[in-house]
Protein backbone atom coordinates (compact mmCIF):
# COMPACT_ATOMS: atom_id res chain seq x y z
CA UNK A 1 0.00 0.00 0.00
CA UNK A 2 2.86 2.39 -0.56
CA UNK A 3 4.26 4.38 -3.37
CA UNK A 4 5.89 1.26 -4.65
CA UNK A 5 2.99 0.67 -6.95
CA UNK A 6 3.63 3.95 -8.72
CA UNK A 7 6.15 2.23 -10.89
CA UNK A 8 3.83 -0.66 -11.52
CA UNK A 9 2.34 0.48 -14.75
CA UNK A 10 4.78 3.16 -15.71
CA UNK A 11 4.61 4.03 -19.36
CA UNK A 12 1.28 2.42 -19.94
CA UNK A 13 -1.63 4.61 -18.98
CA UNK A 14 -4.12 2.75 -21.12
CA UNK A 15 -3.31 -0.65 -19.68
CA UNK A 16 -3.38 0.74 -16.18
CA UNK A 17 -6.78 2.32 -16.76
CA UNK A 18 -8.20 -0.87 -18.19
CA UNK A 19 -6.95 -2.94 -15.29
CA UNK A 20 -8.31 -0.41 -12.82
CA UNK A 21 -11.71 -0.50 -14.50
CA UNK A 22 -11.59 -4.28 -14.48
CA UNK A 23 -10.74 -4.35 -10.78
CA UNK A 24 -13.48 -1.92 -9.89
CA UNK A 25 -16.23 -3.54 -11.93
CA UNK A 26 -15.34 -7.21 -11.84
CA UNK A 27 -13.35 -7.74 -8.67
CA UNK A 28 -14.97 -5.43 -6.16
CA UNK A 29 -17.73 -6.39 -3.75
CA UNK A 30 -20.96 -4.45 -3.88
CA UNK A 31 -22.22 -2.62 -0.83
CA UNK A 32 -24.45 -5.46 0.29
CA UNK A 33 -21.65 -8.01 0.01
CA UNK A 34 -19.27 -5.86 2.02
CA UNK A 35 -21.93 -5.31 4.63
CA UNK A 36 -22.68 -9.02 4.86
CA UNK A 37 -19.04 -9.96 5.30
CA UNK A 38 -18.50 -7.21 7.84
CA UNK A 39 -21.50 -8.17 9.92
CA UNK A 40 -20.50 -11.83 10.02
CA UNK A 41 -16.89 -11.12 10.86
CA UNK A 42 -17.81 -8.64 13.55
CA UNK A 43 -20.38 -10.98 15.03
CA UNK A 44 -17.55 -13.46 15.51
CA UNK A 45 -15.29 -10.71 16.87
CA UNK A 46 -17.88 -9.61 19.42
CA UNK A 47 -18.52 -13.18 20.44
CA UNK A 48 -14.83 -13.85 20.95
CA UNK A 49 -14.36 -10.63 22.86
CA UNK A 50 -17.18 -11.48 25.16
CA UNK A 51 -15.93 -15.00 25.72
CA UNK A 52 -12.48 -13.64 26.51
CA UNK A 53 -13.94 -11.27 29.07
CA UNK A 54 -16.02 -14.04 30.57
CA UNK A 55 -12.98 -16.31 30.82
CA UNK A 56 -11.01 -13.57 32.51
CA UNK A 57 -13.74 -13.19 35.09
CA UNK A 58 -13.60 -16.79 36.08
CA UNK A 59 -11.67 -17.63 39.21
CA UNK A 60 -9.92 -20.91 39.31
CA UNK A 61 -10.09 -22.53 42.68
CA UNK A 62 -7.61 -25.26 43.15
CA UNK A 63 -8.32 -28.25 45.31
CA UNK A 64 -6.33 -28.58 48.42
CA UNK A 65 -3.41 -30.89 48.04
CA UNK A 66 -4.50 -34.46 48.69
CA UNK A 67 -3.38 -35.98 51.89
CA UNK A 68 -1.45 -39.19 51.94
CA UNK A 69 -3.69 -42.21 51.72
CA UNK A 70 -3.23 -45.90 51.91
CA UNK A 71 -2.96 -47.33 48.40
CA UNK A 72 -5.36 -50.20 48.98
CA UNK A 73 -8.01 -47.92 50.38
CA UNK A 74 -7.67 -45.67 47.36
CA UNK A 75 -8.15 -48.57 44.98
CA UNK A 76 -11.27 -49.70 46.81
CA UNK A 77 -12.65 -46.21 46.65
CA UNK A 78 -11.94 -45.97 42.94
CA UNK A 79 -13.67 -49.28 42.27
CA UNK A 80 -16.70 -48.23 44.31
CA UNK A 81 -16.92 -44.94 42.49
CA UNK A 82 -16.54 -46.58 39.11
CA UNK A 83 -19.38 -48.98 39.86
CA UNK A 84 -21.58 -46.15 41.09
CA UNK A 85 -20.76 -44.04 38.07
CA UNK A 86 -21.57 -46.94 35.76
CA UNK A 87 -24.93 -47.44 37.44
CA UNK A 88 -25.77 -43.77 37.31
CA UNK A 89 -24.68 -43.56 33.70
CA UNK A 90 -26.87 -46.51 32.75
CA UNK A 91 -29.87 -44.98 34.44
CA UNK A 92 -29.04 -41.64 32.87
CA UNK A 93 -28.87 -43.07 29.38
CA UNK A 94 -32.20 -44.83 29.84
CA UNK A 95 -33.82 -41.67 31.18
CA UNK A 96 -32.27 -39.54 28.49
CA UNK A 97 -33.48 -41.88 25.78
CA UNK A 98 -37.02 -41.68 27.11
CA UNK A 99 -36.82 -37.93 27.54
CA UNK A 100 -35.37 -37.44 24.11
CA UNK A 101 -38.17 -39.45 22.59
CA UNK A 102 -40.76 -37.47 24.50
CA UNK A 103 -39.07 -34.17 23.63
CA UNK A 104 -39.10 -34.83 19.90
CA UNK A 105 -41.07 -32.44 17.75
CA UNK A 106 -44.73 -33.06 18.49
CA UNK A 107 -43.88 -35.12 21.57
CA UNK A 108 -45.38 -34.42 25.00
CA UNK A 109 -42.22 -32.70 26.24
CA UNK A 110 -41.58 -30.69 23.08
CA UNK A 111 -43.03 -27.47 24.44
CA UNK A 112 -41.05 -27.90 27.63
CA UNK A 113 -37.90 -28.34 25.59
CA UNK A 114 -38.61 -25.20 23.61
CA UNK A 115 -39.12 -23.31 26.81
CA UNK A 116 -35.91 -24.74 28.27
CA UNK A 117 -34.01 -23.48 25.23
CA UNK A 118 -35.08 -19.94 25.97
CA UNK A 119 -33.58 -20.12 29.45
CA UNK A 120 -30.10 -20.58 28.10
CA UNK A 121 -30.29 -17.81 25.50
CA UNK A 122 -27.49 -15.29 25.94
CA UNK A 123 -28.44 -11.79 26.94
CA UNK A 124 -26.04 -9.96 24.65
CA UNK A 125 -28.02 -9.10 21.49
CA UNK A 126 -25.68 -10.37 18.77
CA UNK A 127 -24.98 -13.63 20.58
CA UNK A 128 -28.67 -13.98 21.26
CA UNK A 129 -29.43 -13.49 17.57
CA UNK A 130 -26.92 -16.20 16.71
CA UNK A 131 -28.48 -18.52 19.30
CA UNK A 132 -31.99 -17.79 18.03
CA UNK A 133 -30.85 -18.56 14.49
CA UNK A 134 -29.47 -21.86 15.72
CA UNK A 135 -32.85 -22.60 17.30
CA UNK A 136 -34.58 -21.75 14.03
CA UNK A 137 -32.23 -24.03 12.15
CA UNK A 138 -32.98 -26.82 14.62
CA UNK A 139 -36.69 -26.37 13.97
CA UNK A 140 -36.06 -26.53 10.23
CA UNK A 141 -34.02 -29.68 10.68
CA UNK A 142 -36.80 -31.22 12.78
CA UNK A 143 -39.42 -30.26 10.20
CA UNK A 144 -37.33 -31.63 7.36
CA UNK A 145 -36.71 -34.91 9.21
CA UNK A 146 -40.37 -35.23 10.16
CA UNK A 147 -41.49 -34.66 6.57
CA UNK A 148 -39.01 -37.28 5.37
CA UNK A 149 -40.32 -39.69 8.01
CA UNK A 150 -43.92 -38.93 7.10
CA UNK A 151 -44.56 -37.71 10.64
CA UNK A 152 -46.82 -34.82 9.79
CA UNK A 153 -47.73 -33.97 13.36
CA UNK A 154 -44.08 -33.50 14.23
CA UNK A 155 -43.50 -31.41 11.11
CA UNK A 156 -46.43 -29.15 11.94
CA UNK A 157 -45.22 -28.77 15.53
CA UNK A 158 -41.70 -27.85 14.40
CA UNK A 159 -42.99 -25.34 11.86
CA UNK A 160 -45.33 -23.76 14.37
CA UNK A 161 -42.44 -23.46 16.80
CA UNK A 162 -40.34 -21.93 14.01
CA UNK A 163 -42.96 -19.26 13.33
CA UNK A 164 -43.18 -18.44 17.00
CA UNK A 165 -39.41 -18.19 17.43
CA UNK A 166 -38.90 -16.02 14.36
CA UNK A 167 -41.52 -13.60 15.70
CA UNK A 168 -39.95 -13.30 19.11
CA UNK A 169 -36.41 -13.16 17.75
CA UNK A 170 -37.20 -10.28 15.41
CA UNK A 171 -38.91 -8.38 18.22
CA UNK A 172 -35.90 -8.91 20.45
CA UNK A 173 -33.46 -7.80 17.77
CA UNK A 174 -35.43 -4.62 17.16
CA UNK A 175 -35.83 -3.92 20.84
CA UNK A 176 -32.13 -4.40 21.48
CA UNK A 177 -31.17 -1.72 18.98
CA UNK A 178 -28.13 -3.80 18.10
CA UNK A 179 -26.99 -3.42 14.50
CA UNK A 180 -25.12 -6.69 14.35
CA UNK A 181 -28.01 -8.66 15.85
CA UNK A 182 -30.41 -7.25 13.27
CA UNK A 183 -28.01 -8.02 10.45
CA UNK A 184 -27.40 -11.56 11.65
CA UNK A 185 -31.09 -12.26 11.95
CA UNK A 186 -32.00 -10.69 8.62
CA UNK A 187 -29.53 -12.71 6.62
CA UNK A 188 -30.09 -15.91 8.57
CA UNK A 189 -33.86 -15.77 8.24
CA UNK A 190 -33.48 -14.91 4.55
CA UNK A 191 -31.50 -18.10 4.13
CA UNK A 192 -34.13 -20.02 6.10
CA UNK A 193 -36.77 -18.91 3.62
CA UNK A 194 -34.83 -20.65 0.89
CA UNK A 195 -34.77 -23.83 2.97
CA UNK A 196 -38.48 -23.57 3.73
CA UNK A 197 -39.24 -23.07 0.05
CA UNK A 198 -37.23 -26.17 -0.70
CA UNK A 199 -39.20 -28.15 1.90
CA UNK A 200 -42.46 -27.39 0.11
CA UNK A 201 -41.53 -29.71 -2.70
CA UNK A 202 -40.79 -32.53 -0.27
CA UNK A 203 -44.23 -32.61 1.30
CA UNK A 204 -45.97 -35.89 0.50
CA UNK A 205 -49.09 -35.55 -1.63
CA UNK A 206 -51.27 -37.13 1.00
CA UNK A 207 -50.65 -34.35 3.44
CA UNK A 208 -50.19 -31.25 1.43
CA UNK A 209 -52.81 -29.09 3.04
CA UNK A 210 -51.82 -29.00 6.68
CA UNK A 211 -48.09 -29.03 6.17
CA UNK A 212 -48.09 -26.66 3.24
CA UNK A 213 -50.12 -24.22 5.25
CA UNK A 214 -47.65 -24.51 8.09
CA UNK A 215 -44.76 -24.02 5.68
CA UNK A 216 -46.43 -21.03 4.05
CA UNK A 217 -47.08 -19.57 7.49
CA UNK A 218 -43.43 -20.06 8.49
CA UNK A 219 -42.28 -18.37 5.28
CA UNK A 220 -44.71 -15.51 5.76
CA UNK A 221 -43.51 -14.99 9.30
CA UNK A 222 -39.91 -15.02 8.11
CA UNK A 223 -40.72 -12.46 5.43
CA UNK A 224 -42.54 -10.35 7.97
CA UNK A 225 -39.64 -10.54 10.41
CA UNK A 226 -37.19 -9.35 7.78
CA UNK A 227 -39.46 -6.50 6.76
CA UNK A 228 -40.12 -5.64 10.37
CA UNK A 229 -36.43 -5.37 11.14
CA UNK A 230 -35.91 -3.46 7.93
CA UNK A 231 -38.59 -0.89 8.67
CA UNK A 232 -38.64 -0.30 12.37
CA UNK A 233 -36.01 -2.12 13.34
CA UNK A 234 -33.31 -0.50 11.61
CA UNK A 235 -32.11 0.32 15.06
CA UNK A 236 -31.14 3.73 13.96
CA UNK A 237 -28.92 2.31 11.27
CA UNK A 238 -29.19 3.19 7.63
CA UNK A 239 -29.75 0.65 4.91
CA UNK A 240 -27.17 0.51 2.16
CA UNK A 241 -27.84 3.41 -0.12
CA UNK A 242 -27.35 1.43 -3.28
CA UNK A 243 -29.94 -1.10 -2.31
CA UNK A 244 -33.60 -0.92 -3.19
CA UNK A 245 -36.05 -0.06 -0.46
CA UNK A 246 -36.36 -2.88 1.92
CA UNK A 247 -32.84 -3.98 1.36
CA UNK A 248 -31.40 -6.76 -0.71
CA UNK A 249 -32.75 -9.42 1.57
CA UNK A 250 -36.14 -7.93 2.20
CA UNK A 251 -37.73 -10.56 0.00
CA UNK A 252 -35.20 -13.25 -0.70
CA UNK A 253 -37.70 -15.64 -2.16
CA UNK A 254 -41.39 -15.70 -2.67
CA UNK A 255 -43.47 -17.73 -0.29
CA UNK A 256 -45.19 -20.59 -1.97
CA UNK A 257 -48.82 -19.71 -2.34
CA UNK A 258 -50.07 -23.05 -3.56
CA UNK A 259 -49.86 -26.02 -1.28
CA UNK A 260 -47.52 -28.55 -2.63
CA UNK A 261 -46.04 -26.13 -5.09
CA UNK A 262 -42.32 -25.74 -5.44
CA UNK A 263 -40.33 -22.66 -4.75
CA UNK A 264 -41.24 -19.90 -7.09
CA UNK A 265 -37.95 -18.17 -7.35
CA UNK A 266 -34.31 -18.89 -7.35
CA UNK A 267 -32.44 -18.60 -4.09
CA UNK A 268 -30.94 -15.18 -3.81
CA UNK A 269 -27.49 -16.38 -2.98
CA UNK A 270 -25.49 -19.40 -2.12
CA UNK A 271 -25.64 -20.24 1.55
CA UNK A 272 -22.43 -19.21 3.21
CA UNK A 273 -20.04 -21.94 4.08
CA UNK A 274 -17.70 -19.81 6.11
CA UNK A 275 -17.13 -20.22 9.77
CA UNK A 276 -19.29 -17.29 10.57
CA UNK A 277 -22.21 -19.04 9.08
CA UNK A 278 -21.54 -21.98 11.25
CA UNK A 279 -22.35 -19.80 14.16
CA UNK A 280 -25.45 -18.45 12.72
CA UNK A 281 -24.37 -17.06 9.44
CA UNK A 282 -25.59 -13.59 9.96
CA UNK A 283 -24.96 -10.67 7.76
CA UNK A 284 -25.73 -7.05 7.36
CA UNK A 285 -28.37 -6.65 4.78
CA UNK A 286 -31.71 -5.31 4.12
CA UNK A 287 -33.02 -3.06 6.74
CA UNK A 288 -30.04 -3.78 8.81
CA UNK A 289 -27.77 -0.86 9.16
CA UNK A 290 -25.18 -0.22 6.56
CA UNK A 291 -22.26 -1.98 8.05
CA UNK A 292 -19.91 -0.25 5.72
CA UNK A 293 -20.64 3.03 7.36
CA UNK A 294 -18.84 3.61 10.57
CA UNK A 295 -19.90 6.43 12.76
CA UNK A 296 -17.66 7.61 15.52
CA UNK A 297 -17.29 5.14 18.26
CA UNK A 298 -19.93 6.04 20.84
CA UNK A 299 -18.17 5.06 23.99
CA UNK A 300 -14.89 3.47 23.07
CA UNK A 301 -16.55 0.23 22.08
CA UNK A 302 -19.99 -1.28 21.98
CA UNK A 303 -18.89 -4.01 24.31
CA UNK A 304 -21.72 -6.21 25.39
CA UNK A 305 -22.28 -7.07 28.99
CA UNK A 306 -20.22 -10.06 30.06
CA UNK A 307 -22.38 -13.07 30.49
CA UNK A 308 -20.16 -15.81 31.81
CA UNK A 309 -22.92 -18.15 32.63
CA UNK A 310 -24.22 -18.42 29.13
CA UNK A 311 -21.39 -20.15 27.41
CA UNK B 1 -10.50 4.53 4.76
CA UNK B 2 -6.91 5.60 5.22
CA UNK B 3 -4.80 4.49 8.13
CA UNK B 4 -1.10 5.05 8.59
CA UNK B 5 1.23 2.36 9.88
CA UNK B 6 1.17 3.65 13.44
CA UNK B 7 -2.62 3.64 13.51
CA UNK B 8 -2.68 0.13 12.12
CA UNK B 9 -0.22 -1.06 14.77
CA UNK B 10 -2.33 0.51 17.48
CA UNK B 11 -5.52 -1.07 16.12
CA UNK B 12 -3.81 -4.44 15.85
CA UNK B 13 -2.77 -4.22 19.48
CA UNK B 14 -6.27 -3.24 20.59
CA UNK B 15 -7.84 -5.96 18.48
CA UNK B 16 -5.41 -8.48 19.95
CA UNK B 17 -6.60 -7.39 23.37
CA UNK B 18 -10.13 -8.32 22.37
CA UNK B 19 -11.41 -5.00 21.08
CA UNK B 20 -13.95 -5.87 18.38
CA UNK B 21 -14.33 -2.24 17.36
CA UNK B 22 -10.64 -2.00 16.54
CA UNK B 23 -10.86 -5.15 14.49
CA UNK B 24 -13.80 -3.63 12.64
CA UNK B 25 -11.62 -0.71 11.59
CA UNK B 26 -8.92 -3.08 10.40
CA UNK B 27 -11.56 -4.91 8.41
CA UNK B 28 -12.70 -1.65 6.85
CA UNK B 29 -9.15 -0.82 5.85
CA UNK B 30 -8.23 -4.17 4.33
CA UNK B 31 -11.39 -5.85 3.15
CA UNK B 32 -11.48 -4.34 -0.34
CA UNK B 33 -7.92 -5.28 -1.36
CA UNK B 34 -8.30 -8.70 0.22
CA UNK B 35 -11.58 -9.27 -1.58
CA UNK B 36 -10.10 -8.11 -4.89
CA UNK B 37 -7.11 -10.38 -4.51
CA UNK B 38 -9.33 -13.36 -3.70
CA UNK B 39 -11.84 -12.53 -6.43
CA UNK B 40 -9.01 -12.49 -8.94
CA UNK B 41 -8.02 -16.01 -7.87
CA UNK B 42 -11.32 -17.90 -7.59
CA UNK B 43 -14.20 -18.56 -9.92
CA UNK B 44 -17.30 -17.26 -8.29
CA UNK B 45 -18.17 -14.06 -6.43
CA UNK B 46 -19.87 -16.19 -3.76
CA UNK B 47 -16.56 -17.98 -3.17
CA UNK B 48 -14.78 -14.65 -2.94
CA UNK B 49 -17.30 -13.54 -0.34
CA UNK B 50 -16.99 -16.68 1.73
CA UNK B 51 -13.20 -16.77 1.51
CA UNK B 52 -12.86 -13.10 2.42
CA UNK B 53 -14.96 -13.75 5.49
CA UNK B 54 -12.88 -16.80 6.29
CA UNK B 55 -9.63 -14.83 6.01
CA UNK B 56 -10.78 -12.25 8.52
CA UNK B 57 -12.14 -14.84 10.91
CA UNK B 58 -8.82 -16.70 10.67
CA UNK B 59 -7.04 -13.42 11.30
CA UNK B 60 -9.20 -12.88 14.35
CA UNK B 61 -8.30 -16.28 15.69
CA UNK B 62 -4.61 -15.98 14.91
CA UNK B 63 -4.25 -12.41 16.09
CA UNK B 64 -3.16 -13.32 19.63
CA UNK B 65 -0.20 -15.14 18.08
CA UNK B 66 0.65 -12.37 15.62
CA UNK B 67 3.91 -10.57 16.18
CA UNK B 68 5.21 -8.02 13.73
CA UNK B 69 8.75 -9.45 13.43
CA UNK B 70 9.38 -7.39 10.34
CA UNK B 71 6.19 -8.49 8.63
CA UNK B 72 3.61 -5.74 8.62
CA UNK B 73 0.05 -6.65 9.46
CA UNK B 74 -1.03 -6.21 5.83
CA UNK B 75 1.55 -8.69 4.61
CA UNK B 76 0.56 -11.15 7.32
CA UNK B 77 -3.10 -10.79 6.38
CA UNK B 78 -2.42 -11.36 2.69
CA UNK B 79 -0.39 -14.42 3.55
CA UNK B 80 -3.46 -15.74 5.32
CA UNK B 81 -5.52 -14.84 2.26
CA UNK B 82 -3.10 -16.60 -0.06
CA UNK B 83 -3.06 -19.75 2.07
CA UNK B 84 -6.84 -19.68 2.30
CA UNK B 85 -7.14 -19.51 -1.48
CA UNK B 86 -4.64 -22.35 -1.87
CA UNK B 87 -6.59 -24.48 0.62
CA UNK B 88 -9.80 -23.67 -1.19
CA UNK B 89 -8.36 -24.75 -4.52
CA UNK B 90 -7.02 -27.96 -3.03
CA UNK B 91 -10.26 -28.76 -1.26
CA UNK B 92 -12.44 -28.10 -4.25
CA UNK B 93 -10.04 -29.85 -6.60
CA UNK B 94 -10.33 -26.90 -8.88
CA UNK B 95 -7.67 -25.34 -10.97
CA UNK B 96 -8.68 -21.90 -9.90
CA UNK B 97 -5.38 -20.36 -10.84
CA UNK B 98 -5.71 -21.29 -14.46
CA UNK B 99 -9.34 -20.45 -14.70
CA UNK B 100 -9.55 -17.56 -12.30
CA UNK B 101 -9.76 -14.87 -14.87
CA UNK B 102 -11.84 -16.96 -17.23
CA UNK B 103 -14.35 -17.35 -14.43
CA UNK B 104 -15.07 -13.69 -14.72
CA UNK B 105 -15.70 -13.88 -18.43
CA UNK B 106 -19.29 -13.78 -19.54
CA UNK B 107 -20.50 -12.86 -16.09
CA UNK B 108 -23.84 -11.08 -15.91
CA UNK B 109 -23.16 -7.41 -16.47
CA UNK B 110 -24.00 -5.13 -13.57
CA UNK B 111 -25.54 -1.72 -14.00
CA UNK B 112 -22.13 -0.09 -13.69
CA UNK B 113 -20.99 -1.95 -16.72
CA UNK B 114 -23.61 -0.39 -18.91
CA UNK B 115 -21.39 2.58 -19.51
CA UNK B 116 -18.32 0.48 -20.05
CA UNK B 117 -18.00 -1.75 -23.03
CA UNK B 118 -18.43 -5.19 -21.59
CA UNK B 119 -16.28 -6.51 -24.34
CA UNK B 120 -13.33 -4.56 -22.99
CA UNK B 121 -13.69 -6.20 -19.61
CA UNK B 122 -13.94 -9.62 -21.18
CA UNK B 123 -10.81 -8.93 -23.17
CA UNK B 124 -8.92 -8.05 -20.00
CA UNK B 125 -10.19 -11.24 -18.35
CA UNK B 126 -9.07 -13.31 -21.31
CA UNK B 127 -5.68 -11.62 -21.33
CA UNK B 128 -5.25 -12.28 -17.60
CA UNK B 129 -6.10 -15.92 -18.21
CA UNK B 130 -3.10 -16.21 -20.49
CA UNK B 131 -0.64 -15.25 -17.78
CA UNK B 132 1.19 -17.87 -15.76
CA UNK B 133 -0.03 -18.52 -12.23
CA UNK B 134 2.88 -16.63 -10.72
CA UNK B 135 2.51 -13.69 -13.06
CA UNK B 136 -1.19 -13.43 -12.36
CA UNK B 137 -0.66 -13.66 -8.62
CA UNK B 138 2.07 -11.04 -8.67
CA UNK B 139 -0.14 -8.75 -10.71
CA UNK B 140 -3.12 -9.35 -8.41
CA UNK B 141 -1.09 -8.55 -5.31
CA UNK B 142 0.59 -5.54 -6.82
CA UNK B 143 -2.25 -4.03 -8.75
CA UNK B 144 -5.59 -5.34 -7.53
CA UNK B 145 -4.56 -5.46 -3.87
CA UNK B 146 -2.19 -2.50 -4.07
CA UNK B 147 0.77 -4.08 -2.27
CA UNK B 148 4.30 -2.88 -2.79
CA UNK B 149 6.80 -5.17 -4.49
CA UNK B 150 8.37 -5.88 -1.10
CA UNK B 151 5.02 -6.79 0.47
CA UNK B 152 4.05 -8.92 -2.51
CA UNK B 153 7.40 -10.68 -2.29
CA UNK B 154 6.82 -11.41 1.39
CA UNK B 155 3.36 -12.78 0.69
CA UNK B 156 4.55 -15.02 -2.14
CA UNK B 157 7.76 -16.00 -0.37
CA UNK B 158 9.92 -14.71 -3.23
CA UNK B 159 12.61 -12.13 -3.74
CA UNK B 160 11.52 -8.62 -4.51
CA UNK B 161 13.39 -8.74 -7.81
CA UNK B 162 11.52 -11.87 -8.78
CA UNK B 163 8.22 -10.12 -8.22
CA UNK B 164 9.30 -7.20 -10.37
CA UNK B 165 10.32 -9.61 -13.11
CA UNK B 166 7.00 -11.45 -12.96
CA UNK B 167 5.19 -8.16 -13.05
CA UNK B 168 7.22 -6.90 -16.01
CA UNK B 169 6.52 -10.01 -18.05
CA UNK B 170 2.85 -9.98 -17.06
CA UNK B 171 2.46 -6.41 -18.25
CA UNK B 172 4.26 -7.15 -21.49
CA UNK B 173 1.93 -10.10 -22.12
CA UNK B 174 -1.16 -8.08 -21.33
CA UNK B 175 -0.03 -5.24 -23.53
CA UNK B 176 0.60 -7.58 -26.41
CA UNK B 177 -2.63 -9.50 -25.89
CA UNK B 178 -4.72 -6.35 -25.66
CA UNK B 179 -2.97 -4.65 -28.53
CA UNK B 180 -1.89 -1.73 -26.40
CA UNK B 181 1.12 0.31 -27.36
CA UNK B 182 3.08 2.40 -24.94
CA UNK B 183 1.58 5.82 -24.42
CA UNK B 184 2.99 8.80 -22.56
CA UNK B 185 6.27 9.00 -20.75
CA UNK B 186 7.21 7.51 -17.46
CA UNK B 187 7.20 10.94 -15.88
CA UNK B 188 3.69 11.63 -17.14
CA UNK B 189 2.48 8.41 -15.69
CA UNK B 190 4.12 8.91 -12.34
CA UNK B 191 2.55 12.33 -12.08
CA UNK B 192 -0.78 10.90 -13.15
CA UNK B 193 -0.52 8.13 -10.58
CA UNK B 194 0.36 10.57 -7.82
CA UNK B 195 -2.61 12.77 -8.76
CA UNK B 196 -4.90 9.77 -8.69
CA UNK B 197 -3.63 8.61 -5.32
CA UNK B 198 -3.80 12.03 -3.74
CA UNK B 199 -7.37 12.53 -4.91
Amino acid sequence: MDDGMIDLMTGDAILRRRLLTYAELRLSPDVATSARIRARVLAVAHRRAELARADAALTVVRDAAPTVRVVAERHRTIRRRAATALLVASLGVAAAAGTTFAAKAGGPLYQARLWAETITLPSEPSRRAVAELERLQQRLAEASQAISDGDLGAAAAALTAYASIVDSASEEAIASGDDVASAILTTGVGHNIEILSGLVSKVPDAATDAISRALARAIDRSDAAIEHIGQGGGNGGTPPTSQPAGGPYAKPTKAPQQPGGGPTSEPTRKPSTGPGSGQGGGGATGGAPDATQHPERPDKSPKPTPDPGQD
Amino acid sequence: MTLDDAAIDRLVKEARDGDAWAFGLLFDHYHLPVYRYIASRVHRPSDAEDLTQLVFVKALEALPRYEARGIPFGGWLFRLARNTVIDHVRTRHEHADLDAARGQIGREAGPDEVTVARQELDEVAEALAELTDDQREALALRFFAGLSAREAAAVMGRQEGTIRGLQFRAIATLRRRLGIELTGTADDDIADERRRRSS
